[in-house]
């Protein structure tokens, strides 16, 4: 498995890959510098802890526009890599078997998701100390970002972002193709945005829609999101894991028994 | 007896149900040959050779490497076994050492081997070079290297010629026959005899999905020797013929008389026997029958 992660690693050199990752991760937090530029003085209340607002929005915008065409985009670009080498016809002659190629690459994109995720706080708060730079009276530095308690937050996205990782990597496992996932993703996330954006209790049964659930926003009610198994899991969440799971079993199916013939 | 390295028996395979692309195909290919694997397109080649590398999963039959069956066995039988199917996979963004240490991280071999291993292909000056910059030789050349990188025991190589200069197949051809020499077993599939002619120690030709002819390339040039025959050009072949009797199973082929060659020293009495008859020999040659020729019988007896 460790070797199929070095190669996945050495695959994604030179690909938009790890670019989307950063931008991603940086790209919220230093977008809401500009609003906080040209608004200064409405943006944050003076004399309160401005960090708890200043993530809140990074996350929103995050969770609402960020999250799932990164999703969708890193799938796909992870695949496409190997279906335009036309890979499978070398690596399945090789010692490591399908089942460790199928799994260890969706444990790499598993893990360069968390990488962002582990990124966007750190990059949040980089980007509260540059207001600092420009608008001190709003004391970032005088408060302290408290990471524990974001990454808590963004605990509870990822989670329920992994739902459509498992459909995407299916999609993309099955398709053999860049383009069909990559458009039934698209279309996935604006019939989720619409759902979330009208409160839709459809929206429980599209796994495009759980991040924008658990984001918790204020533009949408969130009386579908109940805690369900104590205080570690919320329903969205358990949802999330579950289409993970049976997605990337399904996945897991369709390579299994793939006969390679071009 | 030879020892086998690769037993294919009785195998089936279709890509469509009813639509059979082999067809009860068995091949026993020797260890420490170079098994030239002939056939017109669409023949069967590749689909033969992707069942024996676990691509394909027959419907029928059995594929053993030195005795495994590939089935049951795969990991580690694949562990011996380099292959390059056509074209090669290559990632063209990343550079031909970045290809290499992926088919390393296959392997879990050490990756210090590359250097010498583009040598040995003739691409240790292009090693930096991304693929998608590459020839189409340099891309086979690069396609034979993640072939050869871990030293396999058994070499399956498809159409490896493919895109080569001059220069380059003979440089290749070496190649095989250096890494022949070193007891790897090796096939080399082509749908062009004169390409491996030169290379092989036995043969197999395949058509429609059935092997026609399985043999040692001598055993194939014994045929061909047996097929040769002599024609002789006189003022007047029939009276020849007449003259040469049906014992000689003679016959007129254009303004020869045709005679099966048997040696050269019953060539020399048959053109004394002939000289004695009063006959004007205005010439006497073999004819040949070229491999290729042999090739092309073997697979048109089927197609009739």
């Amino acid at each position: 498995m460790i070797n199929v992660l070095k190669v996945e690693w050495l695959k994604i050199k030179s690909t938009p890959f790890l670019i989307l990752l950063f931008v991603s991760a940086c790209m919220v937090p230093f977008t809401i510098l500009l609003p906080v530029y040209f608004d200064s003085y409405n943006m944050v209340d003076l004399n309160r802890d401005p960090w708890s607002l200043h993530y809140s929005g990074v996350f929103a915008i995050f969770s609402v526009f960020i999250i799932t065409p990164l999703i969708i985009l890193m799938t796909t670009t992870c695949d496409y890599v190997d279906h335009h080498a036309r890979a499978d016809k070398f690596r399945y002659c090789t010692p490591i078997s399908r089942r460790e190629f199928y799994y260890g690459k969706a444990l790499f994109l598993l893990l360069m998701i968390m990488v962002t995720f582990a990124i966007l706080p750190l990059m949040t708060a980089l980007s509260g100390y540059v207001v600092d730079l420009f608008v001190p009276e709003y004391e970032y530095s005088y408060y302290t970002p408290r990471l524990s308690s974001r990454y808590a937050v963004l605990k509870q996205v990822f989670i329920a972002s992994l739902g459509i990782l498992g459909i995407q990597y299916f999609l993309s496992s099955y398709f053999n193709h860049f383009i069909i996932p990559l458009g039934i993703g698209i279309l996935g996330s604006i019939i989720s945005f619409i759902l979330a954006a009208l409160n839709s209790p459809i929206s429980l049964w599209i796994p495009y829609d759980y991040p924008l659930i658990v984001a918790d926003l204020k533009m949408f009610k969130n009386d579908q999101n109940e805690a369900m198994i104590g205080e570690l899991l919320t329903k969205v969440e358990v949802y999330s894991l579950l289409v993970f799971i049976v997605f990337s079993f399904l996945g897991w199916m369709v390579v299994r028994s793939r006969n390679i013939s071009d | 007896m030879q020892e086998i390295h690769v037993d294919i028996k009785d195998l089936v395979f279709g890509y469509k149900k009813g639509e059979p692309v082999l067809d009860n195909l068995n091949m026993s290919i020797p260890k420490g040959s170079i098994y030239g694997f002939l056939g017109k397109n669409g023949a069967g080649k590749t689909t033969t050779i992707r069942n024996m590398l676990g691509l394909l999963e027959p419907n029928a039959g059995s594929i053993h490497l030195d005795g495994k069956a590939i089935s049951r066995h795969a990991h580690p039988l694949l562990s011996k076994v380099g292959s390059l199917i056509e074209n090669p996979s290559l990632y063209e963004h990343l550079s031909g050492i970045d290809n290499l240490r992926i088919v390393c991280a296959y392997y879990a071999i050490s990756s210090q081997i590359i250097p010498s291993i583009l040598d040995k292909v003739g691409l240790g000056y292009a090693g930096r070079l991304k693929a998608k910059k590459y020839s189409t030789g340099m891309k086979q050349r690069l396609g034979l290297a993640m072939a050869l990188i871990h030293d396999p025991e058994l070499l399956i190589l498809d159409e490896p010629i493919r895109g080569l200069d001059p220069a380059g197949i003979k440089e290749i051809r070496q190649l095989i026959l250096d890494i022949n020499a070193q007891g790897t077993t090796i096939i080399l599939s082509s749908h062009i005899l004169s390409e491996i002619e030169r290379l092989v120690t036995h043969l197999g030709v395949i058509e429609n999905g059935c092997l026609k002819y399985e043999g040692t390339y001598q055993s194939l040039l014994q045929q061909i020797d047996a097929s040769t025959r002599l024609l002789i050009r006189t003022a007047d072949p029939k009276s020849l013929l007449q003259y040469l009797g049906n014992d000689k199973e003679a016959h007129i082929d254009g303004s020869y008389v045709s005679i099966p060659f048997t040696s050269d020293p019953d060539t020399a009495r048959l053109i004394q026997e002939i000289y004695k008859g009063g006959y004007d020999l205005y010439e006497v040659r073999k004819d040949k029958n070229e491999l290729e020729n042999i090739f092309l019988g073997i697979t048109n007896q089927n197609s009739q």
